[in-house]
């Protein structure tokens, strides 16, 4: 009996404290942090080659515009020109997508990207991609996957990383093309996410619009 | 017996029972018990989840259904035995040093693990060479920040969003902004539409919606999101969808000033800036595999700097806050090299040692004088 008093304040004790600090108000936190690529995005990757949405100015002034921190959007900025493949629709872009364009009967994106600087690196990019596409990959695999692109210079003299996930995971569907291209201020990335019939029927298309990139 | 006796006789029988050794034993068995099921639990459900459930809990319902309690419960409760034994002990002046010592540092020790729980923070910072750090990140936490910029300064407004839920609001009156939580997910995977949506919510990658997924084993892998309602001073509301993998987070203007809203990884200033001079390896002869790696860093604090070496056994300890050198970057084809640190910030760090000193000390203390005790009365028989 003695036992079970004391275990009875203990039980009420316990369902007490868990009770704390239930549903009290979100508390609001106020700091100063040094301005750098890493801090103004999510805090060791950035740089994505999904870009920036069209701007679009919401009332009020709201829109979709470069991160503070980065550096300037001028490096970003410089014109870059290529050759649209044969039966793909280009899409005006903004600073940060230079431009995005429509493939296939399925009306897939392609995205044309630059982002000043390094923007992490090319590991922490393909798990990005894969983690968008709900593909785990193993750190070894991806490692590895990381040191074998097919690379070649550009029209442009570009050096340039071509990714074909399909060869990654024959079976992941939908899947992605993506090309990193890094450059001395900035970096570009192309990629086209869609199903995986027709990455197969568009990688000659893809490759060409690569290679035509230049100043 | 009156009931003022029957009382306090009961209460003197709580008091009594508080700091007997069957809780002591009690509560051994379970810390046992979480130990070895949390360890099991582990190896299906990562670390992380363990630690939530086991380690870092009151209670938690076993299969669902029936209270168990947690490691936290436990050591509160073997912390208020051996503080009522201490008492009792001291009451009936049965305590002797070697004794009060010993128990005073598990005290301490178990006070240092209370400390260690509620305030120590792990998180990461990841520099490239020649670039600098106030901040370091989080691995598991998220937060919804909106900040402005001054300078090369970010002046930050934050909320902890991992007990975000739906319904919530969140107020940064200097930016003349208020958000309304309408979902919010630990983990998230974003969608995005493939046709132009009318009214689309404002995002930087198309979004369309997010749904909920399966919490991670790493909770570095966890990536959150939430759609919120927007709402401006100066502007009509506007829903938005904040992924926590969006790298261009949305803008906007208020009085004047440029502000940035993000849903990131938590933020753990540090008091001091650091800054990567310089990051070597070296590799295993014939491998890709790193031998060694370390980073040369300026740490900058109240207008003073030191250059200072941090590498896998030599790890930089400032103000509570320990960097250890954790892994690096390269990018292939370039030199371009990041150095990453685990951050540890931590206030009770020395306490474990102090504690097993203690314990250590009141051991060998009253060992000795037992010893003493004996060799007296044993000669004392001869004599």
């Amino acid at each position: 009996m003695k036992h079970w008093s004391a275990f009875s304040w203990i039980a009420v004790l316990a369902l007490g404290l868990s009770a704390c600090g239930r549903d009290a108000e979100p508390t609001m936190r106020r700091y100063r942090e040094i301005a750098t690529s890493a801090s103004a995005h999510a805090g060791h990757d950035h740089g994505d080659s999904g870009g920036a949405a069209p701007m679009r100015n919401a009332p009020g002034g709201m829109s979709d515009m470069a991160a503070p921190g980065a550096p300037a959007v001028t490096a970003a900025n410089e014109p870059v020109a290529w050759t649209t493949p044969e039966g793909w629709t280009e899409q005006l872009g903004n600073p940060m997508r230079i431009a995005t364009f429509i493939v296939g009967a399925e009306r897939v994106e392609c995205t044309l990207t630059a982002f000043p600087g390094a923007v992490g690196g090319i590991e922490e990019n393909l798990q990005r991609w894969a983690r968008q596409i709900n593909l785990q990959v193993a750190p070894d695999t991806l490692a590895k996957f990381a040191r074998s692109p097919n690379t070649f210079k550009t029209e442009g003299d570009f050096p340039c990383l071509t990714y074909d996930f399909t060869s990654l995971a024959p079976d992941a569907d939908p899947s992605i093309l993506a090309a990193i291209l890094p450059l001395e201020d900035r970096t570009l990335f192309v990629k086209l996410t869609g199903p995986r019939t027709l990455l197969e029927e568009q990688k000659e298309a893809f490759t060409a619009l690569c290679r035509s990139l230049r100043p | 017996m009156n009931d003022e006796t029957h009382k306090t006789s009961r209460a003197a029988a709580i008091w009594a029972y508080l700091g007997s050794a069957q809780i002591t034993t009690y509560g051994l068995a379970f810390l046992m018990v979480l130990t070895f099921w949390g360890t099991l639990y582990q190896v299906q459900n990562g670390l992380y989840l363990a630690k939530e459930r086991f380690f870092d809990s009151w209670f938690f319902l076993a299969a669902g259904v029936v209270p168990f309690p947690g490691t936290q419960l436990v050591l509160a409760v073997l912390m208020l035995n051996l503080v009522v034994y201490l008492i009792r002990l001291l009451a009936r002046k049965k305590l002797t040093f070697g004794l009060l010592v010993i128990h005073l540092g598990l005290l301490l020790m178990l006070g240092g693990g209370a400390i260690t729980h509620l305030f120590a923070r792990e998180s990461q910072l990841t520099l490239a060479e020649g670039e600098s750090g106030s901040a370091s990140a989080s691995y598991g936490d998220w937060e919804v920040a909106v900040w402005s910029r001054e300078g090369d300064m970010l002046d930050v407004m934050a909320y902890n969003s991992n007990a975000l839920k739906a319904g919530d609001v969140l107020r940064f009156e200097d930016a003349g902004l208020t958000l309304r939580v309408e979902e919010y997910y630990r983990n998230a995977r974003a969608f995005q539409s493939t046709t132009p949506l009318t009214n689309a919510p404002l995002s930087s990658h198309n979004l369309s919606s997010l749904r909920s997924t399966k919490l991670a084993k790493e909770p570095g892998e966890n990536i959150a999101g939430a759609v919120i309602t927007i709402e401006q001073q100066d502007g009509a509301p506007a829903r938005a969808i904040l992924f926590g993998e969006d790298e261009v987070p949305t803008t906007f203007a208020h009085d004047g000033k440029d502000y940035t809203i993000a849903l990131r990884r938590m933020r753990d200033p540090l008091p001091f800036v650091v800054t990567l001079q310089d990051f070597r390896k070296e590799m295993h002869p014939g491998t890709g595999i790193a031998r060694h790696f370390s980073s040369r860093v300026t740490v900058s604090s109240d207008g003073v700097e030191r250059d200072m070496v941090i590498s896998m056994n030599k790890p930089l300890r400032d103000r509570g806050f320990t960097l250890y050198q954790a892994s690096y970057r390269e990018e292939p084809g370039s030199d371009a090299q990041w150095s990453t640190f685990a951050v540890m910030h931590n206030y009770g760090r020395m306490i474990p040692y102090i504690a097993t000193g203690m314990v250590s000390f009141g051991l060998a203390w009253h060992f000795i004088v037992m010893m003493v005790r004996r060799a007296r009365r044993s000669g004392g028989a001869s004599a």
